[in-house]
């Protein structure tokens, strides 16, 4: 076993950020090994707190586009190789028996077109499925300008199908890649993914953007992910912080502020559980969210209106508002009211809820614990020690 | 005194005994109070729950007709997973949650509200995490034709629930999972115990142990490193067990 050659194409593949394998339904009957949990299962951690569930691998590494981030762009000198689907399906049958891994996530560069491409990797998906009776998690990723008739052959095999839009529009894109067409390639093939999804029972769509690459903005990003939640039916999306790759176009890049990717998440947490719309959000002048205030807590801050709110007498969607109380804390809160008034903050600790976040929003029994004041000045204002030896211009 | 066995339904049985004789519970520890006991011995076998639960609704005026509901089997269920827990005060807790569930509701009890329900959900809790987190960490070697075997650290009664998980996953495989205390296997939906030593030849070294640290290595994205965060989901705890625990240990 060529074990370097597993290491060269899981390198190329860890960029990839999605690894869920949460899903609910079996693409086979009477499967011989595997199955799918709701919830996932995580099999390790890498130093960086990413969870390790999935086998993430390409089929291979060579690859004919130019993409100006990525570490498998043609022009860019690495070791190549690529896996035959045999071979790459009996090491995943032989991991997953060990318990390594809960599942395939299976990608690949470009070679010889997408459809040379295409079909190598619906091969090793189909002898997982059909020769070894493969019943567990496969996320098979779809190429960009892949035909409606590969889509529908994956979406029959796999539990979940992405394609990574990488921009939020056509002028972003372009700064990434010469090579790719916004509408031709990305859209219109998430297009079709959306269209054949909702007919295959058990598959879901996803998307995943890099952040700060193409000098986008927050407003810009998370429009694209709104208007791809309304209209094409996403599951959900992801969010890569740019890394600047040596050997690229873009390697002198400042790399993207973690926090950003981390509010773009929160965000998109808001609008897919919390019922959050996108005029919801407050961007400052350059269209980003701000980097101090969660959007929840930004949006409390902009609308001191609606606060502070009764716990024993606000609505889920009130709830709902308040930072600090999410939906399964919403819920709880409703179920306990059934028979019970909710006396003291206690009770709503040991719930699980936050009362540092929450205590400034909410009344309980009409007794408010918390001043609101803080909501008139949110932003912490920032000291600085003077230097006596400081030249300061007076 | 009232004595019962560690099942959910005789535990509820033993709480509503209690508050209609006034008898005390044996709890852990308890068991040499019986020696004293002579006759007075109520073993919660006896009794009907449905009517003990009516003869509660008659003497206290209080609403039980959450125990035929899907609610009620949320406690039972609930009860089921802290009897799991290693801890010495478990049934004292369960006891005193319960007792919540009928006095201030069931609800009440359910959402963790109370201390003592919190710290029913927080046992829950700590058996569920383990029985997720080995369901992952687990590393199987083959032990022969459709044979699959492990050890594995368990601070929890464990074993059985991890198993089922495993049953769902490898349906034509016999499952064996060795701990310090016992070894169990799992075969076409049957539990039972089995000799470590016919399977411990089976647990040393083979080529995938290299090939998942070297996937494993290429992986992790050196500029995100967040080792706080690694250990919070893999404790230290687990780091010598686990292969990859040296990868770990060696970045921090």
């Amino acid at each position: 076993m060529d074990i370097k050659k597993l290491s060269i194409l899981g390198e190329a593949a860890k960029y990839d950020i999605c690894s869920s394998s949460a899903a609910s339904g079996r693409k086979i009957s009477k499967a011989d090994m595997g199955n799918t949990l709701p919830s996932g299962v995580c099999h390790s951690f890498t130093p960086d707190g990413r969870c390790v569930s999935l086998l993430k691998v390409l089929m291979t590494n060579e690859c004919e586009k130019d993409c100006s981030y990525c570490p498998n762009r043609v022009q860019r000198d690495v070791p190549r190789t690529s896996f035959a689907p045999e071979e790459l399906s009996r090491l995943f049958i032989d991991m997953y028996e060990r318990n390594f891994i809960e599942g395939l996530f299976l990608s690949s560069g470009v070679r010889h077109g997408t459809s040379d491409t295409i079909e190598g990797m619906l091969k090793t998906v189909e002898i997982l499925r059909l020769k070894y009776r493969f019943g567990g998690y496969i996320h098979l990723k779809i190429l960009p300008g892949a035909s409606e008739q590969y889509i529908e052959r994956a979406a029959g095999l796999a539990d979940r199908l992405s394609l990574n839009l990488e921009a939020p529009n056509e002028e972003r894109l372009r700064i990434l890649s010469k090579s790719k067409n916004y509408n031709r390639d990305l859209l219109t093939p998430i297009r079709n993914i959306a269209k054949i999804v909702e007919k295959s029972q058990g598959t879901t769509h996803t998307t995943q953007f890099i952040v700060g690459a193409a000098q986008e903005s927050d407003k810009e990003l998370l429009a694209s992910v709104n208007d791809l939640y309304k209209s094409y039916n996403l599951k959900r999306a992801y969010f890569s912080a740019f890394n600047p790759v040596y050997g690229t176009p873009l390697e002198n890049v400042a790399p993207a502020p973690r926090i950003r990717e981390n509010r773009l998440y929160q965000s998109d947490f808001l609008m897919r559980f919390y019922n959050f719309k996108f005029k919801d959000f407050y961007f400052d002048d350059n269209g980003n969210l701000d980097l101090d205030l969660d959007p929840k807590l930004m949006y409390a801050v902009r609308n001191p209106q609606l606060f502070p709110i009764e716990v024993n007498r606000a609505s889920f969607q009130q709830l709902l508002q308040v930072p600090g109380i999410g939906p399964k804390s919403a819920r709880k809160i409703l179920e306990v009211r059934r028979q019970y008034r909710i006396k003291s903050p206690e009770e709503l600790k040991s719930m699980g809820i936050s009362l540092k976040r929450c205590q400034k929003f909410i009344t309980i029994s009409g007794r408010c614990y918390d001043s609101s004041r803080w909501l008139m000045s949110p932003h912490r204002y920032e000291y600085e020690q003077l230097s006596m030896f400081k030249e300061v211009s007076l | 005194m009232i004595v019962f066995s560690d099942d959910p339904q005789s535990i509820i049985k033993a709480f509503l005994l209690s508050k209609l004789t006034g008898d005390m519970i044996i709890t852990e520890g308890g068991n040499d109070l019986l020696l004293f006991s002579g006759d007075a011995v109520i073993s919660t076998g006896s009794y009907d729950l449905e009517e003990l639960a009516e003869q509660y609704k008659i003497s206290f005026c209080r609403n039980v007709d959450w125990l035929h509901t899907y609610k009620g089997n949320e406690l039972m269920h609930f009860i089921h997973i802290a009897l799991k827990h290693n801890s010495e005060s478990k049934h004292s807790i369960i006891f005193k949650a319960v007792e919540d569930a009928f006095v201030k509701g069931i609800d009440y009890c359910l959402q963790g509200a109370s201390i003592y329900s919190k710290k029913l959900r927080s046992l829950c809790s700590d058996v569920n995490h383990e029985v997720y987190r080995m369901v992952g960490f687990i590393r199987f070697k083959p032990a022969g034709e459709r044979c699959l075997v492990a050890r594995a650290p368990m601070c929890h009664d464990t074993i059985d629930l991890i198993l089922r998980q495993f049953q769902d996953r490898y349906p034509n495989h016999r499952v064996v999972i060795m701990t310090d205390q016992r070894s169990r296997a799992i075969q076409n939906g049957l539990i039972f115990d089995v000799n470590s030593k016919d399977y411990e030849n089976y647990l040393k070294e083979d080529i995938y142990d290299s090939v998942w640290e070297e996937y494993y290595k290429s992986q992790y994205i050196a500029p995100r490193k967040n080792l706080r965060l690694a250990a919070s989901k893999i404790p230290k705890k687990y780091w010598d067990w686990m292969q990859e625990g040296n990868i770990l240990k060696s970045e921090e």
